[in-house]
């Protein structure tokens, strides 16, 4: 067993132990959490298996401190202080538990619930790494997280979406520079209809015109399309609704890291292991 | 425990008035943000929302509204539409709610 003293540094509960076994070859979760953002990359890490990142209140005044509490306020573990809160009672998240891995997640009514973060600046880079693990309740077309309030309107920005779209039902990931929004830029993952339980891994590069996913860790089809160029920007991040107004995500957030750079595929495939204990899916791999 | 799924429905006329009332009971702004349309193009607005019953008995109860909320937002609450369900689901009680009241979202622009 290979394990690292490093889980108090990350908040380990996202990652349990168990799950940094990977046959002695491959880096701990622990490991590669404190690895991935070594460097100063700018991103996020969002963990609701850490309740001491979680308050039911946008100021941070009142712990979560079982299933069943509404989430106004998660902590990002980065490092980035790219905090994610809800100051409108009604669109606040509420924890649940998993009842078979015992997982904690933040389950989304696909009404109005939705979180978002102050401005991440992500113009020091163009490439973009995204992990999360989701159960997917309802087939439309909704935003699991979005930079910026419209990938459409705003380049150097990402879109992450559940259900329909580009011609399929599943899971597509857009990430632009300069050039116009097209679907051709997509990653895409189908077909996958509801309720669907997966673990997504998503790369974005735009000087390399590349988005690519792995659910469950197969790739889908890349996103190959001219990108445009230049780097991300400067936006904040919304959870869940694009820009707070629309497409409301209907189902289960198992935590969401994204990185400011391409995360190696050691390191994905030790996310994605982590996740998929707590989501309870098997891996392909 | 907050296990009262509550739908919250109002004519986009009473909607600032409601979101007012919502502020001051401390549960932010713009609560009512999703933008319903009924079959004649009338314009709604509704949320779902999590409750622990104690806390909505408060919220509902007339004679404590009264005493907070100013007399000119009280009109709007004669045409606030709840729908209560107790350990509920978020989605079958929203679209029930819209179901009764002959509402669709408003248009969203694609994806």
């Amino acid at each position: 067993m290979i394990r690292t003293p490093l889980s108090t540094v990350v908040g380990g509960a996202f990652w349990t132990p168990e799950a940094t076994i990977v046959g002695g070859t491959r880096p701990s979760f622990e490991t590669v959490m404190k690895k991935l953002f070594a460097n100063g990359e700018q991103g996020f890490f969002y963990d609701p298996n850490d309740l001491s990142t979680m308050y039911q209140d946008a100021a941070g005044t009142t712990p979560v401190t079982a299933a069943g509490q509404p989430v106004g306020l998660i902590l990002d573990k980065s490092g980035r202080n790219n905090h994610a809160y809800q100051t409108v009672s009604a669109s606040r998240p509420i924890l649940q538990r998993n009842a078979t891995t015992g997982a904690y997640y933040l389950a989304f009514d696909g009404v109005d619930d939705f979180l978002q973060t102050a401005n991440i600046d992500f113009t020091s880079t163009d490439k973009v790494s995204l992990f999360t693990g989701v159960t997917k309740l309802a087939d439309a077309g909704k935003i699991i997280a979005e930079l910026s309030p419209n990938t459409t309107v705003n380049a150097g920005s990402f879109f992450f979406v559940s259900g329909t779209y580009g011609g399929g039902n599943g899971y597509s990931s857009l990430a632009r520079g300069s050039a116009n929004a097209d679907e051709s830029q997509t990653a895409l993952n189908f077909t996958y209809l509801a309720p669907d339980v997966a673990v997504l891994s998503v790369k974005h590069d735009i000087s390399g015109d590349l988005s690519s996913m792995r659910r469950n860790g197969v790739v889908g089809i890349n996103g190959l399309a001219d990108k445009g160029t230049g780097s991300f920007g400067n936006y904040p991040l919304f959870i869940g609704r694009r820009a707070g107004i629309a497409f409301s995500f209907t189902g289960h957030l198992y935590g969401f890291i994204g990185i400011g750079k391409l995360v190696s595929d050691s390191e994905t495939i030790a996310l994605e292991k982590a996740i998929a204990k707590n989501t309870g899916v098997t891996l392909n791999v | 425990m907050f296990n009262l799924s509550v739908v919250n429905i109002i004519p986009d006329a009473h909607k600032d008035a409601v979101n007012q009332v919502a502020a001051l009971y401390g549960c932010g702004e713009n609560n009512l943000s999703v933008k319903l349309v009924d079959s004649n193009g009338a314009v709604y607005c509704g949320c779902h929302s999590w409750w622990k019953p104690e806390d909505y008995a408060v919220f509902s109860d007339d004679e404590l509204r009264q005493q907070v909320v100013p007399a000119e937002l009280q009109p709007a609450f004669e045409f606030l539409y709840e729908r209560l369900v107790l350990d509920g689901d978020a989605q079958e009680n929203w679209q029930a709610a819209l179901s009764e009241l002959g509402l669709t979202l408003a248009q969203e622009e694609e994806i």
